[in-house]
C-alpha cells in the first residue's frame, strides 16, 4: 500500500500540477491511498482527476482510496452533487480521523 | 513576485476595468438603445466577470453577474429591448459589481442594493416589449419569461437566499400548471472548465425547477496518462419533472447551449400523454443509446436486458442507470390518476404532504409552551397544555400515516438486485422477504432504492460476504425501530433469522463505510452472514432524549437508547473508559472530552447506553432532561461533518440541541475500548 499525501490543491488553477504529482503513483505497483490535507480545496475538476487515476489503477487491479485528513467530506459531496452513477468500483473515499 | 502575478489581484484589476467598460456601454446605450455593438460589449463584460469570478468561487458575484448577463442576453438575442429601467438597473449594478469585486465576492451589506437591481431587472428592463416578428416561438413572452430573472441559471440570484414566496408570486409556477417531465442530456464542451463554467452549478439550478434525477457519467474520463486535466470529460443525464415550462429549462443552459451539446426533450406529462411507458429496451432506442437491431439481438437472450447490454459493452452503467430512472418515472406517471379529477387528487395530496412539516413547527411550539407552563401555577393553563399535548400526539399519528407506505416498495428492488447479481455469477438462490408489510416513510424508497441496489450488487459481486457456494437463500427484511428503519440482508448460512434474531444471535464485525448510503444518513454494520443498515425513518422529524454537559444540549435519538444509568452505581466515574454493565464491559465516551467542552465532571454523572443495533456504548453526560420531538436541521457545510453529530433541533427557548450520531459514537467507543485493551496488554507484557 502506497500512502501519499497530496501537496497540490485539486482546483482548476492547480490541476495540471496535481496530475503531474499523482502520475508516478501509477508505477508504484501497489494499492494507493491519497491523503488530501486539511484546507486543500477539492472541486469538480479534482474529482475528475481522481476518477481518472482510479480508472488507471483499476486496469492494473489496484484500488485507490482518497482520504480527507480533516474529515471535510468534499469528495462525497461532489460525487453526490454530480450524481455520478458509474464510479470506478476500486475507488474508495473516506473521511480521516479528526 | 509582483502583485500582478497573484491571480486574485490580477482578476480584481481586470474586473475593475471590465466594470468601467460596462458603464461606458450603458452610457452609450442610454443615448442609442439599439446599438448592437454596445449591447454585445455590455454582455461580454458581464460574461467575462462571471467566468473569472467562478474560477475564484465567488459565487455571489457569479450569480449577480449572471442575472445581469441574462438580461443583456435577451436584448442581444432580440427578445427584449434596452429600456430606461434596464439602464437604471445596470448603472446601479455597476456599483454593486465594484463593491463585490473589492470584497472578494462577499455580499455582506450589499443585500438591499443587490435585490434592488434584481427587482429592477424583473420589473421592466428585462422583458420583451416588442417581440420581433421573426422571433421563434420560444422567444415569445411566456409564463417562464415573467418569472425572470429567477430561473435562468441561478435561481438563488436574490443572493439573500430568500424563499420563493418572498421573491414574489411570479417566481412560482401556477398551481394549476401541469407537471411535465423532461429528458435532458448534457455533454459539456471540453473547454467547459477553462471558460469558467461549472456544470454542477447548472445541475443545481435544474434541481431548483422541480423533482430531478441527476445521473452523471464518467465513461469518457481517460486514464491519468492520457488526460488533459483542464478538459471536461463528464456527462450528465437529467430527468426533470417540473411545473415550469420548457423555456425555463432551456434558460438554465442559455449561455452554454451554443458550445455544449445539450438536448431537452419532453417525455411524459401529467395529462396522460405518452403514458404507454415503454420497456427499457424501447426507451434506450428512443434515447439513441441503442439501435433496433441491437435491441432485437439482445432480446433473443432471456437474461436481464440492461445487465446484458452493459456486459456486451453496448451500454455504459451510467446510461443504464439513466434509462432505469426514466422507466421508473414513466411508470410512476402512468399510474398517476389522469384528467381533472386526478389533478385535484394530486393537489390534495401535495397539500397533505405539508402536514409533516407543520408537525415539526408545532413540536417547536409545544416545547415552548411546556417550558412556559413549568413556571406558571395555573390549573386552567396546565389543562390547555395537556390538551395541546394530546392533540399533538394525534396529529403526529396522522402525519405518520400520511407518510407511510409498505416496505415492499423498498425491499423488492433489493431482492431483484440480489437475484441478478447471483445469476450473473451463475448461481441460483431464493430471496425471502421479511416485514414487507411494515410501514415505512414513503420518501425512503425513491431515495434509497438506487444506492441500496448498487451497494448490494457490489457486496455480492466484489466481496466475500456472499461468496460461499453453500448459500441457497438470502433473507431481505425490514423492521422499524422508533424513528429508524432497519434493513437486514442475511444469508441462510446463519440459519433462519428475523431482525430481532439478528440482534440476539449474531455478532457485529465492523462498520461498512459506503459513501453513498452514508451521505443519505444511513449506517451499515456487517454481521455474520450479511449486514444491517439503519436508515432514518423520516428526514425531517426526530424523537429523542435531551441531555446536557456544561451549556451544550444534546439530543439522543430515542430508538437508539437502551437505558440510562447512574455511573456511580456501576462502580464507574466520568473518567472511566469502561464500566462493568450487566455482566459485560461497556465502553464509555465522555461527551465533555469527546467534544472538548469546558468545565469539570460532576460527582454523579450519568451514562446513556446507546446501540447501533448490535454493539453498545455509554455516553457520559452531566445531566439528563426530558424527551423531545422536533424537526432536524442540517448544520450546514461548516459543522455538517463534525464527528458524532448528525444535525440539530431547535428547542422551545430558541436554543439548539445537537443530535448525536450514535452509530459513529458506538464505533468510536469500541475502537477506543480495543485500544485500551491493547495498551493494557502491552503494559502487562
Amino acid at each position: 500500500m502506497t500512502h501519499y499525501i497530496l501537496k497540490t490543491a485539486l482546483d482548476f488553477e492547480s490541476i495540471g500540477a496535481a496530475r503531474d504529482e499523482l502520475l508516478p503513483l501509477v508505477q508504484s505497483g501497489e494499492d494507493v491511498t491519497v491523503e488530501v490535507p486539511e484546507n486543500t480545496r477539492l472541486t469538480v475538476v479534482g474529482l475528475q482527476l481522481m476518477i481518472s487515476l482510479a480508472k488507471t489503477l483499476q486496469r492494473k487491479g489496484r484500488t485507490l482510496s482518497v482520504v480527507e485528513a480533516a474529515g471535510q467530506g468534499q469528495m462525497g459531496r461532489l460525487i453526490e452533487g454530480a450524481g455520478i452513477a458509474d464510479l470506478p468500483s476500486n475507488l474508495r473515499t473516506a473521511k480521516g480521523a479528526e | 513576485m509582483s502583485v500582478h502575478e497573484d491571480p486574485l489581484l490580477t482578476f480584481r484589476d481586470e474586473a475593475v476595468e471590465l466594470v468601467a467598460e460596462f458603464e461606458e456601454a450603458l452610457l452609450v446605450l442610454d443615448e442609442d438603445p439599439d446599438n448592437s455593438e454596445e449591447i454585445s460589449r455590455a454582455f461580454r463584460c458581464l460574461h467575462t466577470i462571471k467566468g473569472s469570478a467562478a474560477m475564484f468561487e465567488m459565487n455571489h458575484l457569479v450569480q449577480f453577474a449572471h442575472a445581469l448577463e441574462a438580461a443583456f442576453s435577451r436584448v442581444r438575442d432580440g427578445n427584449a429591448r434596452v429600456t430606461a429601467a434596464l439602464i437604471t438597473a445596470g448603472l446601479s449594478a455597476k456599483d454593486v459589481l465594484q463593491a463585490l469585486v473589492a470584497n472578494n465576492g462577499d455580499p455582506t451589506g450589499l443585500e438591499t442594493a443587490i435585490n434592488a437591481v434584481l427587482s429592477g431587472l424583473a420589473g421592466g428592463g428585462f422583458e420583451s416589449e416588442h417581440p420581433p416578428a421573426s422571433a421563434s416561438p420560444a422567444a415569445k413572452p411566456s409564463s417562464s419569461d415573467r418569472r425572470r430573472p429567477r430561473p435562468a441559471v441561478h435561481p438563488d440570484a436574490t443572493i439573500d437566499e430568500a424563499t420563493p414566496k418572498e421573491r414574489g408570486d411570479e417566481d412560482e409556477p401556477d398551481d394549476d400548471q401541469e407537471l411535465t417531465s423532461f429528458r435532458i442530456r448534457v455533454h459539456p464542451s471540453s473547454d467547459a472548465f477553462l471558460t469558467g463554467s461549472d456544470p454542477l452549478l447548472l445541475l443545481r439550478d435544474i434541481k431548483e425547477l422541480g423533482e430531478a434525477v441527476v445521473i452523471g457519467s464518467v465513461t469518457r474520463v481517460p486514464p491519468i496518462e492520457e488526460i488533459a486535466p483542464e478538459d471536461c470529460y463528464l456527462d450528465w443525464d437529467v430527468l426533470l419533472t417540473t411545473a415550469y415550462g420548457e423555456d425555463a429549462v432551456r434558460d438554465v443552459f442559455i449561455f452554454v447551449e451554443m458550445v455544449w451539446d445539450v438536448s431537452i426533450e419532453s417525455i411524459v406529462d401529467s395529462a396522460g400523454d405518452d403514458l404507454d411507458f415503454a420497456r427499457i429496451g424501447r426507451i434506450l432506442v428512443d434515447r439513441g443509446d441503442l439501435t433496433d437491431g441491437e435491441l432485437d439481438d439482445a432480446l433473443a437472450s432471456r437474461r436481464r436486458l440492461g445487465e446484458m447490454l452493459v456486459e456486451r459493452g453496448l451500454l455504459t452503467p451510467a446510461a443504464l442507470a439513466a434509462a432505469l430512472a426514466e422507466q421508473a418515472l414513466r411508470r410512476e406517471s402512468a399510474t398517476r390518476p389522469s384528467g381533472s379529477y386526478g389533478e385535484q387528487e394530486r393537489q390534495l395530496f401535495d397539500r397533505l404532504r405539508r402536514i409533516p412539516a407543520l408537525v415539526g413547527e408545532f413540536s417547536f411550539l409545544q416545547a415552548g409552551l411546556r417550558r412556559v407552563l413549568e413556571h406558571v401555577a395555573d390549573d386552567d393553563l396546565s389543562g390547555i397544555g395537556s390538551r395541546f399535548d394530546d392533540l399533538m400526539a394525534e396529529l403526529r399519528h396522522l402525519s405518520d400515516e400520511l407518510q407511510s407506505v409498505a416496505a415492499s416498495i423498498l425491499l423488492s428492488p433489493i431482492a431483484d438486485t440480489i437475484r441478478r447479481a447471483f445469476a450473473t455469477a451463475g448461481r441460483e438462490i431464493d430471496v425471502v422477504l421479511r416485514g414487507a408489510e411494515t410501514e415505512i416513510d414513503r420518501d425512503l424508497a425513491p431515495v434509497f432504492s438506487g444506492p441500496f441496489a448498487r451497494f448490494v450488487d457490489h457486496l455480492v459481486r466484489d466481496t466475500e460476504m456472499f461468496a460461499s457456494q453453500d448459500i441457497v437463500s438470502v433473507t431481505v427484511g425490514v423492521e422499524r425501530m422508533g424513528t429508524s428503519v432497519r434493513v437486514f440482508v442475511v444469508s441462510d448460512l446463519v440459519g433462519d433469522v428475523s431482525a430481532r434474531g439478528v440482534d440476539r444471535s449474531l455478532r457485529a464485525q465492523s462498520t461498512i463505510d459506503d459513501v453513498e448510503l452514508k451521505r443519505l444518513g444511513a449506517s451499515v454494520v456487517e454481521i455474520e452472514g450479511g449486514f444491517i443498515a439503519t436508515l432514518p425513518m423520516s428526514f425531517s422529524s426526530i424523537e429523542g432524549l435531551l441531555a446536557q454537559t456544561e451549556d451544550t444540549v444534546f439530543l439522543v435519538p430515542l430508538d437508539r437508547i437502551m437505558e440510562c444509568i447512574d455511573l456511580d452505581t456501576f462502580g464507574a466515574s466520568a473518567q472511566s473508559g469502561v464500566a462493568r454493565y450487566r455482566d459485560r464491559v461497556l465502553p464509555l465516551i465522555n461527551l465533555r472530552r469527546f467534544f472538548s467542552l469546558d468545565g469539570e465532571d460532576p460527582d454523579n454523572p450519568y451514562a446513556i447506553v446507546v446501540t447501533d443495533g448490535v454493539r453498545e456504548v455509554g455516553l457520559v453526560v452531566d445531566k439528563i432532561d426530558d424527551t423531545y420531538q422536533g424537526a432536524v436541521k442540517s448544520l450546514g457545510g461548516l459543522y455538517g461533518d463534525t464527528p458524532g453529530i448528525s444535525g440539530a433541533v431547535l428547542l422551545g427557548d430558541g436554543s439548539l440541541a445537537l443530535v448525536l450520531h450514535t452509530v459513529s459514537l458506538v464505533a468510536h467507543g469500541e475502537q477506543e475500548s480495543l485500544r485500551d485493551h491493547a495498551r493494557r496488554a502491552v503494559v502487562f507484557q
